[in-house]
């Protein structure tokens, strides 16, 4: 149940008021510890706060004081984050929660706080955040799911295939792969699944055990299964020999494999190392996929001035958090939106306080992935309304679904909240007429 | 739970009885909703062991999408079986799109691989060792509709 007090976090963003400018206040005459019901003798005093307004007030209270620590005056910064935790706590819900994120995140910025523990990402801990995140709301579903018909119908009639994740972490997206192709006509290929991740702290073989799993469930539905671990500590480190496929000398026919890579939210953190996306996208070039499936947040964190970073953002995340209120009411149902809201606060923390190559949140909107993939050698594979199908029917089935739309943009695939687009999916090929097995059908030559 | 023996008896002196012939029994069953289907199991043994007949749930699921062709079979079988299935699946998500009749034609393809992609997380899920505590990747089709 959506508390009906407080408005909506993106409703404050572009409600009245939605001029991005200076605060609307003396900036040295704050009182430093009072409720905000006090003002300055010089301004007319408010007697009764509405909500909406003071929701307002805490916007531009974040973006002024983004400015200030765009122009260095940690001075100012310093009050006014004071001031916005004041103003936060007086919210409820979701406006609340990113206020406190993005409030948390300046102050890291503003007083240089030790980042390296707290935003390197622990990859065990990140894995349990985002399996949280998982389980409260669609968008990994839905990138799964998207991501899964496109290389469905990409292996249409191959009878071996092989699938390259970049992002294994729990593996949550290939059951429903395999069950797909132990279903479809002709039965299932053999299925061979290569995983990447990060190294362990603990020195544990997280990829292997989650190969063990795969290759349980493959067993139980009589499908030929394959699985390989990789641990790489960026996808720069990946060379195309490492992925090839082993030597055609046990036995089996000389029939080709048939390639998909797969990328979920893996591409961004490459752009905060010069050359690392390229040297990437040349790898998976020289791969020769027959597809390649990449799921990306829609949004620019990258580009322009912090200032600009930190107001797209704010939009961002305010839509993003607005969309996991109203969850469940189950205990097991709120601590997945609460372990949620931690996975993204991270993120936010990461934008807005990072630099340089600790930055690795540095999401680009669809648009410039297209530029980037079209440089590299790749064209878009649009993405069938099969694919549309089952998104759409996969949000009609979540609570609270009428706020989430599907969207399809010159074969893209957008999941979003209301009228914001939030994640998107999208697929592609090489751009000189495919890999291997389709090089002799193709009609025109470059 | 009671037993029927002494109502069967009185019944057989008035002829048939509903408990005489199990198959006719999941004939009946079969025809049954969900929720009624689920209650059956706790009126009496008999109805208890009909009730939970894979075939029976099978045909519940049917009445919704085909899910009769032989591999499809096979595959909801080893993921865990037809009464799952509808339990976590397909029950759910009928209720959720407020559905009743059979669909047919594209859409029925949709629910169709819809659900048992759902359905094939929720067996990955179980086979995950330590860490949570009930698989919870369909907690989302439980949730109350918040209708407000």
């Amino acid at each position: 149940m959506r508390p009906s007090s407080s408005s909506s976090a993106s409703e404050c963003l572009s409600g009245r008021g939605g001029v991005v400018g200076t605060a609307s206040q003396p900036i040295g005459s704050v009182p430093g510890s009072t409720c905000a019901k006090e003002e300055p003798p010089s301004v007319m005093p408010i007697v009764v706060l509405d909500s909406q307004e003071v929701g307002i007030r805490l916007i531009h209270s974040l973006l002024a004081c983004a400015e200030a620590v765009q122009q260095e005056n940690y001075k100012a910064a310093e009050v006014l984050v004071k001031q916005i935790s004041v103003l936060a706590s007086s919210q409820g819900g979701a406006i609340r929660k990113v206020a406190g994120y993005f409030a948390e995140a300046l102050a890291r910025r503003i007083y240089r706080l030790q980042l390296q523990q707290e935003c390197s990402l622990d990859s065990t801990f990140s894995d349990i955040l985002q399996m949280h995140f998982y389980e409260s709301c669609p968008y990994l579903k839905f990138a799964h799911f998207t991501a899964n018909q496109a290389i469905l119908e990409a292996f249409a009639g191959c009878r071996r295939v092989h699938v390259i994740d970049f992002s294994m972490k729990q593996g949550m997206q290939w059951p429903a792969l395999m069950q797909a192709l132990a279903l479809r006509h002709g039965g299932p290929p053999s299925f061979r699944l290569t995983g990447i991740g990060p190294p362990q702290p603990d020195n544990t073989d997280a990829l292997q055990q989650v190969g063990w799993k795969l290759a349980q469930l493959a067993d139980t539905i009589h499908v030929d299964f394959e699985y390989r671990g990789f641990v790489a500590n960026s996808l720069a480190d990946l060379e195309p020999y490492m992925l090839e496929s082993p030597s055609q000398t046990n036995g089996e026919s000389d029939e080709p494999e048939v390639v998909a890579i797969n990328s979920v939210f893996e591409l961004h953190p490459l752009l905060a190392r010069p050359g690392a996306l390229e040297k990437v996208l040349a790898t998976v070039r020289a791969i020769k996929p027959r597809i390649v499936t990449i799921v990306e947040q829609e949004s620019n964190h990258n580009a322009g001035s912090f200032l600009e970073r930190f107001t797209e953002a704010l939009h961002y995340y305010s839509t993003m958090f607005d969309s996991l209120e109203g969850g469940s009411g189950s205990s097991e149902g709120q601590q997945d939106q609460v372990m949620s809201e931690v996975y993204l606060g991270r993120q936010i923390c990461n934008v807005v306080a990072c630099e340089g190559t600790e930055r690795t949140e540095r999401h680009e909107a669809l648009l410039q992935w297209k530029k980037r993939m079209a440089v590299a050698g790749f064209e878009p594979e649009h993405l069938g309304s099969n694919a549309f199908k089952q998104a759409s029917m996969l949000l009609a089935i979540f609570a609270g679904g009428d706020g989430y739309r599907v969207e399809e943009k010159e074969g893209c695939l957008t999941l979003g909240w209301h009228t914001r687009p939030l994640i998107a999916t999208s697929a592609w090929r090489l751009a000189d007429g495919g890999s291997s097995l389709s090089a002799a059908a193709a009609t025109d030559s470059h | 739970m009671g037993t029927v023996q002494g109502e069967g008896e009185h019944d057989k002196a008035r002829g048939y009885h509903i408990n005489d012939n199990a198959d006719l029994l999941a004939e009946i069953l079969a025809r049954l909703d969900g929720r009624s289907l689920a209650a059956a199991a706790s009126v009496c043994c008999l109805w208890r062991a009909v009730s939970s007949k894979e075939s029976v749930w099978e045909a519940l699921c049917n009445r919704h999408v085909s899910y009769a062709s032989n591999g499809t079979r096979a595959v909801v079988a080893a993921l865990g079986g037809y009464r799952r299935l509808y339990c976590r699946c397909v029950g759910p998500i009928a209720d959720r799109l407020l559905v009743t009749g059979r669909e047919t034609g594209p859409t029925a393809a949709v629910r169709l691989s819809l659900s048992m992609s759902l359905f094939s997380i929720d067996c990955y899920e179980r086979l995950v060792v330590g860490g949570r505590q009930s698989p919870s990747s369909l907690l989302f089709l439980r949730n109350t509709v918040d209708v407000s």
